[in-house]
């Protein structure tokens, strides 16, 4: 099972984590953590129009939680709002490859979602009231 | 603990009562009771020497393990039957869910001491822990299971 997690591509994200850094002049800064497991991450957005600009995160943790962000900002850079909006945990661990994770583990991989919708529900807060709670409602659930 | 319930009032006990359970904890005493009667049993002696036997073992060989930090003080007269350490970049996490599918169980994480992890600058440390039930060849298949996670990792 070990060998089904720590396949190349995680390690290769764990070890070189694409888009890790600041953001100067970030529209959206935003901090969240496992408090059970100590992982932490912070994702920095750069909104223009309805279109994601740029995005950076920053983070301390296992190799799950540390290559899922990587790999979640290589796929929502400079995509449209709307679709990233939609984002669910299965297509998470799909873009992960790693759709069996069990419970104790599956926290790790979804942290970077979770702190990205927090994220978006600062961003739509005043622009978009209705996308900013179910945003906030979707976050619970991860 | 109340003195009345009634369907629109209820009133508490006195002081300290009213913050006390209805029925005390008598299971667990008796319990207790009974673990006491096994350790000495055995003899309190034989269980630490037990577990002087295992963690000197354990500290042996984990030291031969390469990219291995462990903490602690080296004469196991100066610890308990615990050994935390880390490996080469692999969270303490990762390593549990890899020794996890060998059939062994560690610690991962802060162990509630996240000013200790902030000061020996790690994320968190693995640990592993002996007690009378467990054997040298436990230890060996957990070094195995270390071996297994350095190949993973490519350590």
């Amino acid at each position: 099972m070990s060998d089904d997690i720590y396949r190349e591509i995680i390690l290769d994200h764990y070890r070189n984590p694409r888009n890790k850094g600041k953001l100067p002049e970030a529209d959206v800064s935003i901090h969240d953590s496992n408090p059970l497991c100590g992982d932490e991450i912070d994702i920095h957005l750069k909104v223009d129009g309805d279109k994601i600009k740029d995005i950076k995160f920053e983070g301390r943790g296992c190799a799950i939680s540390q290559a899922s962000a990587s790999m979640l900002t290589e796929m929502v850079q400079g995509k449209p709002l709307t679709s990233v909006k939609d984002l669910s945990k299965d297509d998470i661990l799909e873009n992960i490859g790693l759709v069996n994770l069990g419970p104790a583990r599956i926290k790790c991989a979804l942290l970077s979602l979770k702190v990205l919708k927090l994220g978006m529900v600062k961003y739509y807060s005043d622009r978009d009231p209705a996308s900013a709670k179910k945003l906030h409602d979707d976050s619970k659930g991860l | 603990m109340i003195k009345e319930v009634h369907k629109y009032e209820t009133r508490y006990n006195d002081l300290p009562f009213k913050f006390e359970g209805g029925t005390p904890n008598i299971a667990d005493v008796i319990g207790f009771a009974a673990a006491i009667d096994y350790l000495t049993d055995l003899g309190m002696d034989r269980v630490r020497e037990h577990e002087i036997e295992l963690t000197k073992y354990a500290i042996d060989r984990i030291s031969g393990v390469k990219g291995v930090t462990l903490y602690g003080p080296r004469n196991t007269k100066d610890r308990g039957g615990v050994v935390s350490f880390n490996i080469g970049d692999i969270h303490p996490h990762d390593l549990a869910t890899i020794m996890n599918d060998h059939g062994v169980a560690i610690r991962s994480g802060h162990h509630c001491a996240q000013v200790l992890m902030e000061r020996l600058d790690v994320a968190a440390t693995s640990r592993a822990s002996f007690y009378i039930y467990n054997t040298k060849e436990e230890i060996d298949t957990f070094i195995g299971a270390l071996e297994e996670a350095r190949r993973l990792f490519k350590i």
